[in-house]
């Protein structure tokens, strides 16, 4: 016998917690807090050190852009597939988040709502995703992170800190969910050092063997971001325009991680 | 009244047109469905219901073994969904994030996707639908299966239909390519839509249609 999904639904299970795991980990760097019951490391002043570098390197940005790389490894199909893309985010809750290559589609926020725009037979097409209300219901949540308010439920994930000799470290999301977490083991942030603290890599963990990783290769913070950025994909050209124009020196070198 | 009208369409039985017997043409038509040696495909997937949509990436791979894998992935990377397909036709969902059952999954999504890797069954009967398109069609009890050429020979049109009524419309359009470059899926049995734009051809340059 068929069964008629219920959509809703479903797109509250499966896109919501993808967006919600990419999202919370894209913009809660640097804004996340240690809690005792959630944190699991030998060196605890290290860990808190590591985030309080982080938090405060970023304190300073009103404004942050950043253009990525992203590579998904499926084992089943024995693939690796490859992305482009680049994420804005303007303080206090402003965020386009648009994949450029090979296929485009865009996500917009507002502090109220979310759009989802896809790039499809020549031209952008606004859908009308079941997901949005909760992508923005998690959008609004971290609104208030970013404006120092932690009051906000932060049950999603625990968190565990890997901190390095160097200072450097590595910043681990494990959902709470087990629902959650039979589709992602674990989000994982690499924080570098220099020139300032900031995160340059994100693997999503799906299973032993798949898994999506993230590379920063490119970061402007404080720019000057194009005219409409958080409203409309027509200034898709000016933003990919804004890393081309801030060049080499803006380019960061970061290594392919383990699997 | 607009429902009324819709439903009424919907109630249309399908002509099957007139039997041919030809043998010849009937294993030309079949053996000119080619995707089926192709070693992968992969696809910019929109699918409608009601007044939603969703976008994600739809893989299909050949492994050595002659089994197909399929996957879905959104635009961030999460799997929506896993298949394999072994040769002898067994199939086993690995992995799914979306909430309805394997059966759903592997009869809707998956089955109109892989009809390009699957001739048309040997056992179907050619049928002349009107002067310009010809149909390989399988009855089977009160299901049938059409696979619908045009007067160039070139397979346009898949229709599933239960007591001649569709209950599955795929029409594909083609380019050089042995891919077709567009599918559309309209599923009147569980209400959705589905827009399939190739995003890589054959020779594995990328298209233009859904990205940049």
């Amino acid at each position: 016998m068929d069964i008629v999904p219920s959509y809703p639904s479903c797109a509250k299970r499966s896109v919501a917690p993808a967006w919600c795991c990419l999202l919370v980990t894209l913009l809660v760097v640097g804004i996340v807090r240690v809690t005792q019951g959630g944190t699991e490391n030998t060196d605890t002043s290290r860990s808190e050190a590591l985030l309080s570098s982080l938090r405060q390197s970023r304190a300073s940005y009103d404004t942050v852009a950043v253009y990525f790389t992203q590579r998904k490894r499926l084992a089943l199909l024995d693939v690796t597939l490859e992305s482009k893309g680049m994420i804005f985010f303007q303080r206090p809750h402003w965020v386009r988040y648009e994949i450029i290559a090979p296929i485009q589609s865009l996500l917009l926020y507002n502090g109220k709502k979310v759009q989802n725009y896809v790039f499809s037979q020549g031209q952008w097409k606004l859908l009308r995703s079941p997901g949005a209300a909760v992508v923005g219901k998690v959008f609004r949540q971290l609104g208030s992170w970013m404006q120092g308010d932690f009051s906000a439920d932060q049950k999603m994930f625990e968190i565990k800190v890997h901190p390095s000799e160097q200072g450097e470290g590595r910043i681990d999301l494990i959902p709470r969910s087990d629902t959650l977490r039979e589709f992602i083991q674990r989000i994982e942030l690499n924080v570098e050092k220099a020139p300032d603290y900031r995160v340059n890599r994100v693997t999503i963990r799906e299973s032993d063997t798949d898994h999506t990783v993230m590379v920063f290769e490119q970061e402007l913070n404080n720019p000057d971001i194009p005219q409409d950025t958080f409203k409309t994909p027509d200034s898709s050209a000016a933003c990919q325009g804004l890393f081309r124009k801030a060049g080499d020196s803006t380019v960061n070198k970061v290594e392919e991680p383990t699997p | 009244m607009v429902a009324l009208i819709g439903l009424s369409g919907c109630a249309r039985p399908v002509s099957l047109g007139r039997l041919i017997h030809d043998p010849a043409q009937q294993a030309k038509l079949r053996l000119g469905v080619n995707s089926t040696e192709l070693s992968e495909g992969m696809f910019r997937t929109l699918i409608s219901w009601g007044p939603r949509q969703m976008a994600f990436v739809e893989l299909v791979k050949k492994n050595a073994q002659g089994g197909l894998s399929v996957a879905a992935l959104t635009d961030v990377g999460s799997t929506l969904y896993a298949v394999q397909i072994d040769p002898n036709g067994a199939i086993r969902v690995i992995r799914k994030s979306l909430p309805f059952s394997d059966q759903w999954l592997l009869d809707g999504l998956v089955a109109e996707l892989l009809i390009l890797w699957q001739r048309p069954p040997a056992n179907s009967h050619l049928h002349q639908l009107n002067p310009d398109q010809r149909a390989l069609v399988l009855q089977e009890g009160q299901g049938t299966k059409m696979y619908v050429f045009d007067r160039s020979d070139r397979w346009i049109e898949y229709q599933r239909l239960w007591r001649r009524r569709s209950q599955c419309h795929i029409s594909l359009e083609w380019d050089s390519d042995p891919l077709p470059k567009l599918i559309r899926v309209h599923n009147s049995k569980k209400h959705y839509r589905v827009l399939r734009e190739r995003l890589r051809r054959s020779d594995g340059s990328i298209d233009s249609g859904a990205g940049s």
